[in-house]
């Protein structure tokens, strides 16, 4: 098992536990899992996961499937959004 | 059609109105607004010209989309020559003014001279007056605008004016219109001012009927929307959590520029943050944000109206201040939090409404005080300056102050009222100025997305992110993703931003149009709307042709290569945390390829084939 920080941001924030406070949870997953598998874990459409992060560095759909969670990994979520 | 083929030239210095032609030629070649403005000053305008002289001019500007459906289509444009930058200025805002300016039948104002005494531009329709500004002189664009709309009593009025930040100097005072919007950024307020022209007032009528092809403009105004309302960001991202949702963004890939941009991760993002805006407030349950607005004519609507907490030190016993007003946009809240270490989302909000109440930009204004704040953390500016004040970073106290003080440009407000450059030379740390040709940054930090590095150092008017707002691709994802570490291919991706960004300031349509429509879905929309065939290629070269317009005047003004750099924070430093930590901006990696694909010789001319490419010999 690994430790990772899952975080949700703006309106994905309605996936967050009950409870939580601010944007992130701690959670334990298996060795091998990926950036995918826990995005459906916390129930987030996998089509609004728009803008994936895993340690700052942009994940790509394919990214998605193949990075494996490592242990202090943080992934960040946010739905369609821009700014400027 | 679409332009009214009617320009005003106001001559201040004689108080004389007069009508002329539009030049249809150069319409066809520079479209409107951005570009054609720009070919009307600088073939009017000495490029080495004082810019607070009598001898520049300023120009108010709409084009051909301004007021009329297409989403949007509500923007204008001042165009002049900067004092901050001493470069090509243009600044773009929304609103309402506008519409309201083409509506009275009228395609753009040419300011010229100096007037002898204050005085505002009325007009309704083609009844077009100077009067005397001697009772508002000295006061702020809030009190103007209620003056005037009193004075006339027309609440539909349309007011754009100057702030008391203009009147005292301040050389990034911008011009604040319909109260919360304004063409904000290079000090085109500072320019209205030193020519005594305190607003203008308009009010339009005619409506903008002029149109090439009615039906198949309605059609294609239609189909533009709906890729609009279905688009994720345009129908959802930004009326719902507005441009402030990139804060977490942004400091979560490493860009977030912290503390005069030393570092690049801020520890209180979460309390200034888009998100946070929502958060219901201890002391009375609202939320910061109280709802989204939408300028003429926009189907987005993603401006912040907001509320600051009636306990908060920085308004109490300021009932004036308790109201709704024009909240938060991402940028300003990065100058005004992050980038001076302060978490303080009230204090940020209050200090944005001043930045409306009386004109000056908040993103040079913080930048410019997060370099004061340096500057004070080195022992060059000491409480001798400020009278007393710990000018420390992470000081919402500090912030309140600064704000106050540079509206008025009182004591060391005229200091800040300076920019960052002058202000960082007056004190003897000029590597602490963090500018691109006087201009100051906004709010990506270029170590840890490499291509906004170019766009800054080339930037026509200096440092700015809507002259080629690559974090689109970089870290949005749009059109498509790139590599926000990575310096290949970002010559061509900066190219293409720069000359798309040109051509849609130039159509009267608002930029963030283009986080869902195509080139070719704006082309549909201008080719019905104007003569001649308008297509996706044919805008792309006008815009190339109103980069290459601005980079010509620049370097008669006196600009050169040496000038399309960066700050040596970015190019020595490196990142110290998140995924560009050991990065510094790798500019020379791609300024040359930049060059090569503008078609500029090693010293960023464009040569002669280029000129004669575009037109320009």
């Amino acid at each position: 098992m690994v430790r990772i920080e899952f975080k949700l941001f703006a309106g994905l924030m309605t996936y967050l536990p009950a409870g939580t406070k601010g944007h992130a949870v701690s959670v334990e997953v298996a060795d091998g899992t990926t950036i995918h598998e826990v995005i459906d874990r916390f129930k987030v459409p996998r089509q609004r996961a728009h803008l994936v992060v895993c340690n700052g560095v942009i994940m790509h759909l394919a990214d998605r499937d193949r990075h494996q969670l490592r242990e202090g990994d943080v992934i960040a979520l946010w739905p369609p959004i821009a700014g400027g | 059609m679409a332009w009214t083929g009617k320009i005003l030239r106001i001559d201040l210095t004689n108080i004389a109105c007069s009508t002329e032609e539009l030049n249809r030629q150069w319409a066809q070649e520079y479209l409107g607004q951005r570009g054609l403005a720009t070919k009307y000053l600088v073939e009017e305008i000495d490029a080495k010209v004082d810019a607070l002289s009598p001898e520049n001019k300023m120009i108010m500007t709409t084009a051909p989309l301004t007021g009329t459906m297409a989403s949007t289509g509500g923007r204008y444009s001042v165009v002049t020559k900067s004092p901050l930058t001493h470069c090509i200025a243009c600044s773009n805002s929304g609103g309402f003014i506008g519409a309201e300016l083409k509506n009275a039948g009228w395609d753009m104002i040419i300011f010229e001279g100096r007037a002898p005494t204050p005085v505002y531009l009325y007009i309704v329709n083609d009844q077009v007056e100077l009067l005397s500004a001697d009772e508002i002189w000295g006061t702020s664009v809030w009190s103007t605008d209620a003056w005037l709309h009193n004075k006339h009593q027309d609440p539909l009025l349309r007011i754009a004016a100057v702030g008391r930040s203009a009147e005292a100097g301040c050389l990034y005072a911008g011009i604040v219109n319909d109260l919360h919007r304004a063409a904000g950024r290079s000090g085109v307020g500072t320019v209205m001012a030193a020519k005594n022209l305190k607003a203008v007032a308009v009010r339009g009528t005619l409506g903008v009927g002029n149109i090439h092809d009615p039906a198949r403009f309605m059609q294609a105004v239609t189909a533009g929307k709906k890729v609009l309302a279905e688009g994720a960001v345009t129908g959802e991202g930004l009326p719902t959590y507005g441009t402030q949702v990139l804060m977490n963004v942004i400091n979560e890939v490493g860009a977030l520029p912290t503390r005069n941009m030393s570092e690049v991760q801020f520890e209180g993002v979460s309390k200034v943050s888009g998100e946070a805006m929502h958060e219901p407030r201890k002391s009375d349950g609202k939320p910061n944000l109280t709802t989204n607005a939408g300028c003429f004519a926009c189907t987005i609507a993603c401006g912040r109206i907001s509320t600051i907490d009636q306990g908060h030190f920085s308004v109490e016993n300021k009932p004036e201040y308790w109201g709704n007003s024009g909240g938060l946009e991402y940028e300003a809240a990065w100058a005004l939090g992050p980038d001076i270490g302060v978490d303080d989302l009230d204090a940020l909000t209050y200090a944005n409404y001043l930045c409306n109440e009386d004109g000056y930009d908040p993103i040079s204004f913080g930048s410019t005080l997060a370099a004061a704040m340096e500057l004070y953390q080195l022992g060059a500016i000491t409480k001798k300056q400020t009278g007393g004040v710990e000018l420390t970073f992470g000081s919402a106290e500090a912030l309140v102050w600064a704000a106050e003080i540079t509206a008025t440009g009182e004591g060391f407000g005229k200091d800040l009222g300076l920019g960052s450059k002058r202000l960082c030379e007056k004190y003897g740390h000029p590597e602490l100025s963090m500018t691109v040709k006087g201009q100051e940054f906004p709010a990506y930090d270029p170590r840890g997305i490499q291509g906004m590095g170019l766009a800054y150092a080339t930037s026509n008017r200096g440092a700015c992110h809507l002259r080629g707002y690559t974090v689109s691709s970089e870290v949005l994802g749009i059109p498509e993703q790139t590599d926000p570490l990575a310096t290949e291919n970002k010559a061509a991706l900066v190219k293409a931003f720069q000359d798309a960004t040109a051509v849609v300031d130039s159509a009267g349509l608002c930029i963030f149009t283009t986080f869902a429509w195509s080139l070719e879905d704006i082309a549909r929309q201008i080719d019905a709307a104007c003569e001649g065939d308008w297509s996706a290629e044919r805008l792309t070269e006008v815009g190339e042709r109103i980069w290459n317009m601005e980079r010509d005047f620049n370097l008669r003004a006196g600009m050169t290569a040496a000038d399309d750099t960066l700050p040596k924070r970015f190019l020595k430093d490196a990142a110290k945390t998140g995924p560009a930590t050991g990065r510094v901006c790798d500019l020379d990696q791609m300024l040359p390829e930049y060059y090569q694909l503008r078609g500029w010789d090693a010293d960023g001319v464009p040569t002669d084939a280029t000129r004669q490419r575009l037109g320009l010999a």
